[in-house]
């Protein structure tokens, strides 16, 4: 099984329903599109971030994590792989 | 069929003070790959990652892990790995695997402690088209690597010899 | 000079609707969102240079509105996925049920690591591209690549093994 072929093919776009470019144009009178440009704009000035720097430090140390654990599984994967030679050998000496 | 040479190299923190395998003469790989993978973490950013991963890793001091893709076979050959190994006899790492198949080499290479731990352990896997080296530094118990299971990493038996622990 | 929403809107909505199907599972939702995004982009269509612009804004504004979807459903029952009906556009394969499989699967992923795998294989981006729209480190998108095969790999496996 060719993993990554099989996910293309799994994964090839679908096509949107029939009538979503109507629905959507629809959606661009002007008068919906003020409301929603309002509550967007409501939105963004709601947001405070708290804890900015927490929140920094915690982001980096995800970030040292996520590269710390993709040189483990690389570990990982050659050492099975290691194992799966071994186990091949040692069957085929018996 | 992939090449990749995978070095990991985990050390007791009294032999942090031996000097570090120097990545720069691996340089000819990157210069002919497509594609590479540099990860350097050592220091402050290692226990921040290591502390978010529980107490399995806490003892690393110091991990690279260094992989070169090639386009096609014949990008590089075993000259190149040349001063891993050199570095490796020259710090008296015991060799526990080796094996050779027709376009692939696979080597395991164990630094041991009286207690059983691990002061470096070195794996060192040849394919014909990637190239991957991986130091980790610290004291390290085989049995951890398997609590990456959870983290979908398949679980490995670390053989020693040819003989499960 | 202003762009052509309409021709924006036929050369994207598929991109676009379907990376929310995929990653949501849910095409009622993904509509939803998919229909968002574009009225942001109609809104904004003015600062929008050309066309590979809008497409590349839509992408990533449909990425990010998607993983915030996402957040804010744990919080909510989710529709299952039985409820789901099968597209009616399902391309020719010779296992349509290996695809569906996979799909599942893949919506079992977490969500980071789920949205990469949509934008490397559906979308066929390379890993410094997906970093780029996610604003996520390189080594942490291959990490997820890697990682995410691995598990689709061993539960394929599986499931072969239970059939």
């Amino acid at each position: 099984m060719n993993l990554e072929d099989d996910l293309r093919r799994a994964l090839q776009r679908e096509a949107a329903p029939p009538d979503f470019a109507a629905r959507v144009l629809a959606r661009t009178r002007p008068r919906r599109a003020f409301l929603f440009a309002v509550a967007a704009a409501v939105t963004v000035a709601a947001l405070v971030p708290p804890g900015i720097y927490q929140y920094r430090q915690r982001q980096k140390a995800t970030e040292a994590r996520d590269q710390l654990v993709l040189a483990l599984s690389i570990t990982q994967v050659q050492l099975l792989h290691i194992q799966q030679q071994i186990q091949h050998h040692t069957r085929h000496a018996q | 069929m992939k090449l990749t040479w995978i070095l990991i190299a985990a050390a007791l923190p009294a032999l942090a003070q031996q000097p570090g395998f120097d990545f720069k003469s691996l340089d000819k790989l990157a210069a002919n790959a497509k594609e590479t993978t540099n990860i350097n973490l050592e220091g402050d950013a290692l226990k921040a990652a290591a502390g978010l991963m529980g107490d399995a890793f806490r003892n690393l001091t110091s991990v690279n892990v260094h992989s070169y893709e090639f386009a096609k076979t014949g990008q590089y050959n075993e000259q190149d790995l040349a001063p891993v190994r050199t570095f490796l006899k020259s710090l008296n790492w015991t060799k526990i695997v080796d094996v050779k198949e027709s376009d692939e080499t696979s080597e395991i290479y164990l630094q041991a402690l009286p207690d059983g731990k691990i002061a470096g352990l070195a794996v060192l896997v040849a394919e014909p088209k990637e190239v991957t080296v991986v130091f980790l530094q610290g004291a390290l118990d085989p049995r951890d690597l398997k609590k990456l299971g959870g983290l979908g990493i398949p679980n490995i038996e670390l053989d020693h010899g040819g003989k499960k622990d | 000079m202003r762009l052509d929403f309409n021709r924006i809107l036929a050369d994207n909505q598929s991109l676009v609707f379907s990376l929310a199907l995929r990653f949501l599972r849910d095409r009622a939702g993904a509509e939803e969102l998919a229909q968002d995004v574009f009225l942001q982009l109609y809104q904004r269509l003015g600062r929008i240079e050309s066309p590979a612009h809008a497409t590349s804004w839509l992408r990533r504004a449909i990425c990010h509105r998607c993983i915030d979807e996402a957040r804010k459903r744990r919080f909510r029952p989710r529709v299952a996925l039985e409820a789901v009906p099968e597209p009616s556009t399902e391309p020719v394969n010779p296992d349509p049920l290996l695809h569906d499989r996979l799909r599942r699967l893949i919506g079992e992923l977490p969500d980071s690591a789920r949205m990469v795998v949509l934008l490397r294989y559906q979308e066929d981006l390379d890993p410094t591209d997906i970093a780029g729209l996610l604003n996520m480190p390189i080594s942490t998108v291959k990490s997820h690549l890697h990682r995410s095969l691995t598990v689709l790999r061993g539960r394929m496996q599986k499931q072969e093994i239970c059939r």
